[in-house]
């Protein structure tokens, strides 16, 4: 087969490659736009960092440096535990949650080799998620002399609770995007699939090779409007019945 | 005038001669001829496999292009089963084959004009209980003997190969068969199994016509139409 009778077996079905996309095309915006609550995000940056005092000099030196980010993965399981998130709770409780539902919503994650700790909240609003994100912080900064005996925690940035950039689970552009190249992938492939099961006849070639007898003529739908008298044979009856068509080739 | 089109099948060829569906009834008609070159075919039988590939039309339209080529064509609707020739040249089917077979009345009482000149239509005629052994009988040979002295061609509509075994009795009086395969609708499988029946009972295959074919639209305007 070649990429013309690809073509062609695509539009012969044409309807089914519109309707799936359509479908998961109106499919995926009805769910954006209607059926998914907007979640939005808030940042908190952590640095972890103590200088030691040598000599009554505060120096950094690049072992004290390692041991902070060492130090660190210590860290981010210590602000999901419950000593945290529970004390979160108690001291914020106009945040209407629990160490549970706070510990479900709480991302904690740092980049690779370095010392600062990126703290994520997802929630209803973005000021909600600012403020659970900045008590977080702020009592992880206060728990962590209690916990570690070293108060080496730094607020390095708030959540400010103005600063919107939307939801981030809305995405409705993207969405449609992709559902319409799936619905085009499918579709396709569905097409491709029933040409294959089809065992039908279709052409003549396929004809006379299967039966291995000649075909006579070929007939294509009759058109309606053929169907019709055509204005000169409904003039005269005896003109269809043989006129100029009853001796021509013999 | 009679009405030209119904459910069961459009004459094109009567209605717009110059449609590029009656070209290829009429390439249908000089392939046949073609086809033997030694032995005359007088009598054509058209089969398919299953119902509704177009037998009638296809050899409704093929009465209608012998007609217009000067030819005294008979058209006997076989299929005595679900009879259809009469509905599509519009003429009555309270008597015709099955009354001749039955001796009730003679040939020529029963024989309709159609709008056509030279073409004549036999219909089936009341429905019988035993189509297979009225069409297997003496009487329907002998009648096929004296209508062949009448006319140049005789077609015939039959029931579907698979379906019941007529076809193959009628195939046996004829010179040739014409399988029409609707193009699309019809599994190889069944095509070939009604070919197989065909040959099995020693039927002459001329040929298939492919049926219901969708054109692209290029190419319908070849030649065609009423451009």
């Amino acid at each position: 087969m070649e990429l013309k009778e690809y073509m062609q077996i695509l539009r012969k079905r044409i309807w089914i490659i519109i309707a799936f996309v359509a479908v998961a095309c109106i499919g995926a915006g009805v769910k954006s736009y209607f059926l998914t609550v907007p979640l939005y995000e808030a940042n908190a940056k952590l640095i972890v960092n103590q200088a030691y005092n040598v000599q009554g000099v505060p120096s950094l030196d690049i072992s004290s440096i390692q041991t902070n980010i060492k130090v660190i993965s210590s860290y981010m399981e210590i602000i999901k535990s419950s000593a945290i998130l529970d004390k979160v709770a108690t001291t914020y409780p106009d945040l209407g949650m629990n160490g549970n539902e706070l510990g479900q919503i709480l991302r904690v994650s740092t980049a690779n080799e370095s010392q600062v700790m990126n703290l994520t909240v997802t929630g209803l609003s973005s000021e909600k998620a600012a403020k659970t994100v900045n008590a977080v912080a702020k009592v992880f900064k206060s728990q962590i002399p209690v916990i570690m005996k070293v108060d080496n925690v730094t607020i390095l940035s708030e959540a400010k609770p103005t600063d919107s950039s939307g939801p981030i689970n809305v995405n409705p552009v993207m969405n449609i995007l992709i559902s319409f190249f799936v619905g085009l992938l499918l579709s396709i492939g569905l097409i491709f699939l029933l040409e294959y099961l089809d065992d039908t006849l279709k052409t003549e070639d396929e004809l006379e090779k299967e039966l291995r007898i000649p075909a006579l003529a070929v007939i294509s739908r009759i058109r309606k409007e053929d169907a019709r008298f055509s204005k000169q044979s409904t003039t005269s009856q005896k003109q269809v019945g043989d006129g100029q068509y009853a001796t021509v080739n013999q | 005038m009679p009405r030209l089109t119904n459910e069961k099948g459009t004459l094109v060829t009567m209605a717009n001669p110059k449609s590029t569906s009656s070209e290829a009834y009429r390439k249908l008609r000089t392939n046949i001829q073609f086809s033997s070159i030694d032995s005359q075919i007088q009598t054509i039988m058209i089969a398919s496999a299953l119902s509704g590939e177009g037998k009638t039309t296809t050899i409704g339209n093929l009465a209608v292009t012998y007609a217009q080529e000067g030819k005294k064509v008979l058209l006997m609707d076989t299929d005595l089963r679900k009879p259809a020739v009469h509905r599509m040249f519009n003429v009555p089917n309270h008597v015709g084959l099955t009354s001749v077979l039955s001796s009730q009345y003679k040939v020529t009482e029963v024989l309709r004009e159609t709008g056509v000149e030279g073409l004549h239509v036999l219909s089936s005629g009341p429905i019988p209980p035993n189509p297979s052994e009225m069409i297997g009988s003496r009487k329907m040979t002998a009648l096929l003997q004296d209508l062949k002295e009448e006319y140049d061609v005789i077609l015939f509509d039959t029931p579907p190969v698979l379906a019941v075994t007529d076809a193959l009795i009628i195939s046996s009086l004829c010179d040739g068969v014409i399988l029409v395969v609707s193009a699309g609708k019809v599994k190889k499988d069944f095509v070939k199994k009604a070919k197989a029946h065909l040959e099995h009972v020693n039927a002459r295959i001329l040929g298939a016509v492919l049926n219901n074919v969708q054109l692209p639209k290029s190419r319908s305007s070849y030649y065609g139409g009423n451009a």
